[in-house]
């Protein structure tokens, strides 16, 4: 025991010459015990190191990994997981812990807010554009789903891309009074269709319901909030948003937000 | 809302939504937290979430899962064990130069659930260890140079710090291999 350890370790620890290297390399082939002391000193090196994980082969455990292979593929599971899902996208979250950045680009653009609308470019106005990028995103489907609940969904959704506002937000309406885990996608709807129907205060009231969601729905409140603005013709807190949106490329509508802010300024 | 430990097991399993929101409302902001800050978003830990939640169901329903410590704590470490392991498995494929290899999602889960009793294991027997082996082997094994445990530690030389991690890892294989959970869980 006290010799494999000996060599085990440095054979990890890359302490071998060359010659050792290959003797232990071949003794390992044919010495099982040896061969599962090693196996040990790195499973335990892995699970102990906090960046690495122990991944297991299942080579001696294969009908334990069939019974909860088969646990998760079953209705039960399927459902439960559902679950998680729909009451995790209704979770209210903290409110965001805005940065020390976030109010110095704040307070600079409330001082420029004056500025911004003297050197507005003639180009395009904020309706303009507001109307280029409020295409720009694709919205969320409810297609897949299947549940009696979420037809409405789907039926909303429908008549949203047939352009028919008044109407999905009817249905969406129907879908929050009946239905307590409401799926938070459905704000992004009532956002836009409130917005393009010029119901400034729904759209706002949605669009503050989603961005305090615990959803990933939630990342996208900052380029809805920056649409909002621009189409309030509110341009000091549309750059506001867009700002923020900047401030890492990994956030929603990176690319569209430069570009926006670009023609912004 | 004061549940005892096991409570939370069959409330869970029974997809109890009172339940549900309480564990989302106390931990799902730190496991955020912990995703957000090592490279990852919030749909990660969202899937991390729900996976680490499907997984206790999983071991309270087919491997007798019982809690003995706060279930808030248990299921954020089961959270930030998956998000590791997913962090490794892809650390994994890079290397091996993008060759990925094909498991359904379902038998990556049940590969993770085991690999995560594993880590229990080793941590359970790690803590039965004195506190200075413990020390020693958390620096050893987080890679720290034996020049800075000598240095930190006060030890006489290399030498001697070699000869106290040898005895340390000596104990723990010793504690390992003498639990019969091991056997089931090796990979040899």
């Amino acid at each position: 025991m006290k010799a494999y350890m000996e060599q085990i370790d440095k054979y990890l620890n890359h302490e071998l010459i060359d010659l050792e290297r290959a003797a232990f390399e071949e003794a390992l082939t044919t010495d099982e015990d040896l061969r599962r002391a090693l196996y040990l000193q790195l499973e335990m090196r892995d699970a102990l190191n906090e960046d690495s994980w122990s991944f297991l082969q299942a080579s001696n455990q294969e009908d334990a990994v069939k019974a909860l292979e088969a646990f998760f593929r079953s209705q039960e599971a399927v459902q439960l997981r559902e679950k998680f899902k729909k009451v995790g996208n209704t979770q209210p979250i903290a409110p965001r812990n805005r940065s020390r950045k976030f109010w110095w680009v704040a307070a600079s653009l409330i001082v420029m807010l004056g500025a911004s609308y003297l050197f507005w470019p003639k180009t395009q106005s904020p309706q303009e554009l507001f109307a280029e990028y409020v295409v720009v995103d694709q919205m969320p489907s409810f297609v897949a789903r299947s549940s009696s609940g979420d037809d409405l969904l789907q039926q909303g959704q429908l008549a949203f891309e047939e352009e028919a506002y008044t109407q999905s937000l009817e249905i969406f309406e129907s879908y929050l009074n009946t239905t307590e885990e409401v799926d938070a996608r459905v704000y992004s709807y009532i956002f836009k269709a409130s917005l393009l129907l010029d119901d400034i205060a729904s759209a706002q009231k949605a669009l503050n319901t989603l961005e305090h969601t615990n959803s990933f729905e939630a990342q996208k409140a900052d380029w809805y909030y920056a649409l909002f603005y621009l189409h309030q013709e509110r341009i000091a807190e549309s750059k506001e948003r867009l700002e923020i949106i900047l401030s890492d490329s990994k956030n929603y509508q990176y690319i569209q937000a430069q570009e926006l802010l670009n023609k912004l300024k | 809302m004061n549940v005892p430990q096991d409570d939370y097991l069959k409330a869970l399993s029974e997809g109890h939504t009172a339940t549900i929101q309480h564990v989302y409302q106390q931990i799902f902001p730190k496991v955020l937290t912990f995703v957000a800050q090592n490279k990852g978003q919030q749909s990660d830990a969202d899937d991390v979430f729900q996976k680490a939640l499907l997984q206790i169901v999983a071991r309270y329903k087919l491997r007798g899962l019982s809690i003995n410590t706060s279930f808030e704590a248990f299921l954020f470490t089961a959270c930030k064990n998956l998000w590791r392991r997913e962090l490794n498995k892809r650390k994994r494929e890079v290397t091996t130069e993008g060759v990925k290899e094909l498991v359904s999602e379902e038998r990556d889960m049940a590969l993770a659930l085991l690999e995560q009793e594993k880590w229990e294991l080793f941590q359970e027997k790690f803590k039965l260890l004195s506190e200075n082996c413990r020390t020693v082997l958390k620096m050893y094994f987080n890679k720290v140079p034996y020049e800075s445990i000598v240095k930190e530690l006060g030890y006489r030389s290399d030498n001697v710090l070699r000869q106290r991690i040898f005895k340390c890892k000596a104990k723990l294989t010793e504690l390992v291999k003498k639990d019969v959970r091991f056997h089931k869980l090796r990979n040899l």
